[in-house]
Order: structure tokens, then sequence, then C-alpha cells
């Protein structure tokens, strides 16, 4: 799951980095407002974290903005502003949710998770697609009731099919979610984890849209499978 | 008691006091006139009657065993006519007890039987004409005088004292509009009384009113951003060391080495926080400030730039001169720190920070330039224009102690736009002697 941190303290930001990918996020992190817009007109993240405190500009007027503009990623404010009224104009301004510093890392966490679930259009962690299990939280994945083994960067790339419901993603899209956006990988790692995935769950659950991307195929049974 | 109340009772007992001693005046003089017309109709009566006889002589011939005149005659004026030597020779019955002794002319009263009287007697040619009022007709027709009176005086006075209710009631009205918008006003509500038109003598009430409650409301929301920004300042290393701490748990060898270093170093702000804090109490409890209340502005830039975080990015120029500041040099220091601090924090990390000191005539002044985040002042304005402020902002504690500096020790601080995007810092102290 991708992530953009827009945090303008380092050492701050740093934890939380650290602490996220911890737990399997790809967080790409960005100190000001300048470096925010530039980032969201590369690509959308799965879920942003703002500070509203940026040293250029104020937070919640750019968030106000995105959401003119048609985001509709989730958005978690993270801040130290704990006056009620702020909270309710950070909830206004098109946020998600709201946490305050100092927070516990594993409750912002879950709340990132759910609130992508959400966005995602989802009300519980798990997700089905037919014979396949999924619970991202727990890093577990079954196919027929079996468990499979992922790596975290598998489970990442899966996780990602899965919430795009169909939607084609384009091969810059799957590696950015995998590697953030300032990495660079080889060139065939995306396709390495591809194959490995469809070697796994099944070689229908990826579809290659040709000369665009791939998307997940439609959900299938045993008999479909063993038909194939 | 209430103002009303008081008016009323103070007015209505003056009233009252008025109105009661206007009617007694009135009815003492009143009293004395219809006495001196009953008086004058009597005497009148009496020349009546000698004017009668004058013209009528026989009638004074009647016998003198029958001298009645009128028969019966129960009220009115009486009449008993007298020879000279004390014969009646005419009378009214009613007046047959009026037989005196006294042959003196002129007023009298006198009770006669169980009858008090009026009497007037006129000498005419030897001749002595009495006429004579009963009393008790003279006090009923004063009763029915006082009556007549008191009736309209009484209408008066219930009216007067209405109109002055009501005058005192319409007159207050401004007043008690303005007690029951702050009777009703909760507590934390600031926004100014509007009490419609009020008159001259309340208006200036209300104003300073109103310009307190503006004043209040400043204050409070600078406590508010106080309050607000050292919540901020204290959450931020806070957050770091426990982000940083649960990372430490979770991983093992180099990583937690990091994350344990990371979260020392965020220690290390909270207590330069703390210690910021301490400092602004100290300034804030107005004692003496412990050592020397003068500085040099070497020391002064020395002290500020120890240790300075990007200190790569500081360009300082000190000047010629090194003039001595009527301020503690840790003071100085700490509030040049500061803005170069927050100049470093809220521009371009890849721009430079300038200091310049230099004197004046009765100033030292510093100026702290930053170089701002954009490349063109015109992307600065669209950045202002997108956070809809252009106002200054998150500067923090350091700001508050570099304000309460500058106010404890006479000294000036002032912002202003640079041509590079970013801001001017004017930091001043006075010149020692």
């Amino acid at each position: 799951m991708q992530l953009l941190l827009i945090e303008d303290d380092e050492l701050v930001a740093s934890g939380l980095v650290a602490g996220l990918e911890l737990d399997g996020f790809v967080v790409d992190h960005v100190s000001n407002g300048r470096q925010a817009s530039h980032a969201m007109s590369l690509f959308t993240p799965d879920a942003l974290i703002l500070d509203l405190g940026l040293p250029d500009a104020d937070g919640m007027a750019m968030l106000r903005q995105w959401r003119s503009e048609g985001l509709n990623a989730p958005v978690l404010i993270l801040t130290a502003r704990d006056a009620l009224n702020d909270r309710v104009a950070g909830l206004e301004a098109g946020g998600d949710d709201y946490v305050l510093k100092p927070f516990e890392l594993d409750e912002l966490v879950a709340r990132l998770r759910a609130l992508v679930r959400r966005a995602a259009g989802r009300s519980v962690s798990e997700i089905v697609h037919g014979d396949l299990i999924v619970r991202p939280s727990e890093g577990e994945v079954r196919l027929c009731d079996q468990p499979v083994r992922l790596s975290r960067r598998e489970l990442t790339l899966l996780e990602k099919f899965l919430n795009a419901r169909g939607t084609v993603l384009t091969e810059d899209q799957l590696k950015d979610s995998l590697y953030g956006m300032t990495t660079n990988v080889e060139s065939n790692a995306l396709n390495v984890h591809i194959y490995h995935l469809r070697k796994k769950l099944g070689r229908e659950l990826i579809e290659t849209v040709r000369g665009v991307g791939y998307r997940l195929g439609p959900p299938l049974s045993v008999s479909d499978q063993a038909a194939s | 008691m209430s103002l009303q109340r008081r008016l009323l009772l103070l007015l209505g007992s003056s009233f009252v006091l008025l109105w009661l001693s206007a009617a007694g005046l009135l009815y003492v003089d009143l009293d004395r006139q219809v006495s001196e017309t009953l008086d004058h109709r009597l005497a009148a009566s009496a020349t009546m009657v000698a004017g009668l006889i004058a013209r009528q002589p026989e009638l004074l011939t009647a016998p003198a065993d029958n001298p009645l005149l009128v028969e019966p005659e129960s009220e009115g004026v009486a009449c008993q006519i007298r020879s000279a030597g004390g014969q009646v020779l005419l009378q009214t019955s009613g007046a047959k007890n009026l037989l005196t002794n006294k042959a003196s002319t002129g007023f009298d009263t006198r009770t006669i039987g169980e009858t008090q009287w009026r009497l007037f007697t006129l000498n005419h040619e030897g001749v002595l004409i009495t006429t004579a009022d009963r009393m008790t007709e003279r006090s009923s027709l004063q009763n029915g005088i006082i009556i007549v009176m008191v009736v309209p005086f009484a209408l008066a006075f219930v009216g007067s004292l209405l109109a002055l209710w009501l005058g005192v009631r319409q007159g207050l009205s401004p007043l008690k509009r303005l007690f029951r918008a702050l009777d009703s006003r909760k507590p934390a509500n600031l926004e100014p009384v509007n009490i419609g038109d009020a008159p001259a003598e309340l208006k200036p009430v209300v104003e300073t009113l109103n310009n307190l409650f503006v004043r209040v409301d400043r204050a409070v929301r600078r406590e508010q951003r106080f309050a607000s920004n050292a919540a901020h300042e204290f959450r931020t290393p806070l957050t770091a060391i426990k982000t940083h701490l649960q990372v430490a748990q979770k991983v093992q060898g180099e990583p937690q080495q990091q994350a344990l270093i990371n979260a020392e170093c965020g220690v290390g702000r909270l207590q330069r926080v703390t210690e910021q804090l301490l400092m602004l109490a100290r300034l804030e409890q107005g004692s003496e400030w412990p050592g020397a209340a003068e500085s040099r502005v070497d020391q002064v830039i020395a002290e500020a730039t120890t240790d300075l975080p990007q200190a790569t990015r500081l360009k300082v120029e000190p000047g010629t001169e090194n003039p001595v500041m009527a301020v503690p040099q840790v003071l100085a220091g700490v509030a040049v720190r500061n803005l170069i601090e927050n100049a470093l924090k809220y521009s371009a990390s890849d721009r430079p920070v300038e200091l310049r000191a230099f004197r004046g005539s009765e100033h030292v002044t510093f100026v702290i330039r930053d170089h701002g985040h954009n490349d063109q002042a015109s992307e600065r304005a669209q950045i202002n224009d997108v956070t809809g402020s252009s106002e200054i902002r998150g500067h923090g504690l350091g700001l508050t102690i570099v304000e309460t500096i500058v106010s404890r020790f006479s000294g000036s601080l002032d912002v202003q736009p640079n041509a590079a995007g970013g801001q001017d810092w004017i930091l001043e102290f006075p010149v020692e002697g």
C-alpha cells in the first residue's frame, strides 16, 4: 500500500517511515507544501498522511484544494493541534481521520488500513475474491482454504490489485506502489513479482492488458480453475 | 434595590410631598377666602336691610310682641333689628336667640345655646342690624369646597405618579436592554453588545464595554495561539521519541540503534523546549535577571550561532563596530538564535539565511533575512492565496520569547517581506549609556 507522508519535521517523519514500512506500507515522504503539490501531480497514493503545520503552506488549505480538484484518496490528518475547532475544520476540509500527536504506531496503521479499506468499498478487513481470501492486516492469504506464503512485496502487489477491483493499473503505478516514488527499480522486478503471484495463486488472477498494464482477473472457484 | 425602584421611590415621595404641600396651602387659602366671602355676605345683608329700613321706616313700627320678619326660617342668613335701647324690632325666626347685650358693631363669633354663630352688627342711625350665619352651615359649605378640590387633585396626583412610573420605565429601558444583553450572555461570548439605539449617556458605556470585549478577545486568542504553539512544540519531539521507541521495539541490530539515536535526539529537543518555557516563565515573572545587564554584539552573535543546526546556511556580517547593548548577553543571544532558527526552518533548505548587525544612533539592529521557499515572489504569493492567509505563522514559542525579551529590555521587533521572497526580521536593542 503506497502512502504519501507530508510532514515537515524530519525526526518525526523518519520514525513514521520506519514504523510504517515495518507494517508493509510503501511510504513517500515530502516535507513541505511545494514538494507535496509536486508529488500529487505525479501520482495518486492509496492514502495520504498530512501534517497541518507545514513551513510554506497551510495543510488544511492544501487538502481543501486537492479535494476540490477531485482527489478521492483517503487523507489522515496527523497533527499536534488538539483544539475541537481544529479537528472539526480538518475533517470538514476533506480529512477522513484525525490523529493527534503523539500516537500509537499500531493504532495509526490500523486506522490507515481502515481508511483504505473503506475507500475500496469494503467494510471488513478480509478481501474475498472467489476462492481467494486475503487478510492484509495479518498478512494472511488463503486459496481454497489453504494458506499461501507470499513475500511482503507480493502481498502489497496483490492488495493493490484487489483494491483496484478490475481497474487497469499501469506498470508505473504498480512500481510506485511497491517501491515508492524515490526508488529506482530494475525494469523486470515487477514482472518477477507478477510471475510469482500467478504461480502461487493461478494464472487467471492477473490479466495482462497489452500495451497498458495489468488488472485483476474475474473471481474464480476451484471448478473454474480445474476446467482451465 | 433596582435603579428603577430607587428612582420611583425618590421621585414618588417627592411628588407626594409637593402635591400634599400644595393641597394644604390651597386649602388654607381657600378656607380663608370662603370665610371672608361669607363675612362679606353677612355685611352685605346687613347693609341691604339698613337700606330697606331707610326707604321704608314703617317696617320698624310692627307690634313689638310679634317682631317676626320671616316665618319659618331654618337656614341661611338670620337677621335681627334692635333699637338702641335693646328692644328687638324685627327678627327672623332663627334669630330669636341672637339677643345680645353687646352693642358692639362688626364681626363676632358666638355660641348661643348649642349653636355657634358668626355675627355681623351694623349701627344704622341708632338701630342695630345684626346678620348671622350658623357655623355648621359654613362648615358644610367648606367641606363641599374641599371635596370639589380633592377630586381633581387626587386624579392629577395619581395621574402624575402613573406618568412618573411610565417615564422612568421608558427612560430606563436602554439600561434594561443592556442588563438583559449582559445577563443572558455566556461567559465565553466576547461578541460586541448590541442594544439598538442607545441614548447619549449610555453610548460611552456600551462603546467602552465593546472595546473591552475586543481587547479580551484578542488576549484570549493570543493565549490560545500561544498554548497551541506550546502544545505543538511539546508534542512534536514527544511524537518523535515515542515513534522511534516503538520502532526500536520492533527491530533489531543497526535499525534498532538508529531508532534509539533518533529518540535521544528527540529528547534533546524536548529538553530545549522545556528550557525555553522555563526562561519565558522567569521573564514573565518580571524579577531581576541574574548577571550583567549588558552585552557586546560579537558575544551575542557567538552565543546565538554556537552549535546551530544547519549552520552552513548561515552567513554572518557582524559589522565594523562592536557596541555594548543594554540587555543581558544570554537573553540577546537567545532572541537572535530563535530568529535564526525560525528563518532556517521556514525557508528552503538549499537557501542561505543572513545575519547582519549594525549600530544606529540609539540602537543596535540585527537583521535576519531568509530567502523563502520559491524561486519567485509571485509563487510565494500564490501559496499565500492557497493558504488563505498572508500572516506570519508557525513561529511558536521561540517568537514569543523574543517578543518578551524585547518588551522587557526596551527593544523592538519587526518583520518585513523582502525582494527574495522571504522575510527580514529586524531586532533592535538600545545601546548601553
